[in-house]
């Protein structure tokens, strides 16, 4: 598969970071060599009938009883904000006029 | 004892308990020795005053016959860790003002069994990386050789236990972070059974892979940190209820009979003491039995799909808002864009990049998916294996620390680097380095026999 400058931005933004172009550029073609490598790794035939190993835990998870055991902790979980006003994390207004 | 620094966790646990010297006097001797050793670059933060504040408690219940199996033992506690009310960063620019309102599972596991804070080590930025060079604070550097690297991701917590600035470690492990700078700083290395040990409160980078680990100067230092860090946690889902078994007590020395395999995919880089390694094993009464885990050059592509495609997941939630950094924009997202820009380093960054076109439409069934099956393969492997052996034994890494400079133009990269340590983590096997840097890995939940083997192999020297 071949990998362009494009594809790169657009993940980065996904994650909310910026790349420049060049930068883009040189990570899409070291991209693509290692994309088109596993890509043939990948037709190794002993895999089809293999089932995607997702955790290497091999016991049952129970669900856990539906209670709360946690709360009334609002100024720990503020204690670390950047920006808060009374109990509510503060980020710049989105909708209606000038930023916060 | 005359410098009381320079022994391991175990004789001092010793001393301590016959009184001939006391918690606080032991860590003042480390205090002064980590001042003494600033320039390393072990640790991220030092807890000077929590210390001795915890190593005065420690005496005080000693004094009332209260003793705990780490009682008043002096420990570093790697950045990746949770620790309530001290500044814990993941040596990252976006946590490097974080202060924890609560503590991980496993450091509570240790400070319930005695032990003492001195401080938290340095660790590549989130883990990722296998030399220190990623950490916002810098590299740690080897204590052996200040010319070359400590390793990584936990090269803080290797060199805190190579240059003696601390008693033990904890460590993380991901694709092979506590056996590879163990293996450099020549100390010992543990990575427990994935689930052994609690996630909880241990900073995510893939959480499938992650696993909480020790560093000590003895397999027998690591063995007695692991019994207290394992162990059942309501808050991690993926850890076990089995009953931790006593590590310490069962290094017993006695590998009569045991079965233990040489993956010959391990051996085309050997270290000089190998083949003296193979003959002592053989006088020590073990059967040594050639086997083959033949997708073991796939694991490093598989680690690199998997890991980053996580991390990116778990990355997601530094967003200025909540805890950490923030970098302020005229509109949200600008916000987003700017605290993460400045925030996160380029190794990250790009880590994100790549793990989020694994894990969208376009990369998902061409990459994510075959990268599970060929890890369900690899598993395959070890299965076989441990069908006819009981153990596998081979080196950790067989090759030299690099420099800096060295890190910095891909040595970290390399083929050698971790490429006997990786499957292991892809299938979550119990794993150990001793510091002769010679390696054991076991089946999934045989810790026990992987410490005691790893406790044999620590004596040849």
């Amino acid at each position: 598969m071949m990998m362009d400058k494009k594809t790169i931005q657009e993940m980065a933004f996904w994650v909310r970071v910026h790349i420049p172009d060049a930068e883009a550029e040189e990570m899409a073609k070291e991209f693509s060599e290692t994309l088109n490598w596993m890509g043939e790794r990948f037709k190794n035939p002993e895999l089809q009938a293999l089932k995607p190993m997702v955790t290497p835990f091999d016991e049952p998870i129970p669900l856990r009883d539906d209670v709360v055991t946690d709360g009334n902790k609002a100024d720990e979980v503020l204690s670390n904000a950047p920006c808060h006003t009374d109990e509510f994390f503060a980020v710049p207004k989105m909708v209606g006029g000038e930023s916060s | 004892m005359t410098d009381l620094t320079q022994h391991t966790l175990l004789e001092l646990k010793q001393g301590l308990d016959k009184k001939e010297f006391s918690s606080v006097e032991l860590t003042q001797a480390y205090l002064a020795r980590m001042a003494e050793k600033r320039h390393l670059n072990a640790y991220i933060t030092e807890t000077p005053e929590k210390a001795l504040q915890m190593a005065k408690e420690s005496d005080e219940r000693r004094a009332k016959g209260q003793v705990g199996l780490l009682e008043g033992l002096p420990l570093s506690v790697k950045d990746m860790f949770c620790t309530k009310g001290v500044k814990t960063t993941a040596a990252s620019k976006i946590l490097s003002n974080f202060i924890p309102p609560f503590e991980s599972t496993t450091t509570q596991h240790l400070w319930d069994a005695g032990a003492v804070l001195l401080g938290k080590t340095n660790t590549d930025e989130f883990a990722m990386g296998s030399s220190t060079i990623t950490s916002y604070y810098g590299p740690t550097l080897n204590p052996h050789d200040e010319t070359k690297v400590a390793g990584g991701s936990s090269g803080g917590p290797a060199c805190s236990v190579g240059a003696h600035l601390c008693a033990g470690a904890t460590g993380t492990e991901t694709g092979g972070s506590i056996r590879q700078p163990a293996s450099f700083c020549r100390v010992a290395g543990y990575k427990p059974t994935y689930g052994r040990c609690s996630r909880y409160g241990v900073i995510a980078y893939a959480s499938s892979l992650d696993v909480p680990g020790v560093l000590g100067h003895t397999v027998a230092d690591c063995a007695l940190m692991t019994q207290v860090m394992a162990g059942h946690d309501p808050k991690d889902s993926t850890s076990s209820h089995r009953p931790v078994e006593p590590y310490v007590q069962m290094l017993d020395k006695n590998i009569t009979g045991l079965k233990i395999g040489l993956p010959k995919e391990y051996q085309e880089l050997l270290p000089d003491n190998w083949e003296k390694a193979l003959q002592f094993l053989k006088e020590q009464g073990a059967e040594l039995v050639d086997v083959s885990l033949p997708h073991t050059e796939e694991a490093g592509m598989v680690y690199y799909i998997v890991s980053q495609g996580e991390a990116t997941a778990n990355l997601a939630r530094y967003d200025g808002v909540r805890y950490g950094m923030r970098v302020d924009g005229a509109t949200l997202d600008e916000m987003y864009m700017n605290t993460r820009m400045d925030g996160f380093g380029e190794e990250v960054r790009r880590r994100m990049i790549l793990g989020t076109f694994f894990t969208s439409a376009k990369g998902y069934y061409d990459y994510f998916v075959p990268a599970q099956k060929m890890r369900a393969l690899i598993k395959q492997d070890f299965d076989k294996a441990f069908e006819q052996v009981d153990v596998l034994f081979s080196p950790a890494v067989p090759i030299p620390p690099f420099t800096v400079e060295e890190a910095r133009h891909g040595a970290s990269k390399g083929r050698f680097n971790d490429t006997y340590l990786m499957p292991s983590c892809l299938t979550g096997l119990p794993a150990g380095c001793a510091n002769n840097g010679l390696q054991v890995i076991g089946k999934m939940w045989d810790d026990a026999l992987v410490l005691k083997v790893l406790d044999v192999v620590e004596m040849c020297k």
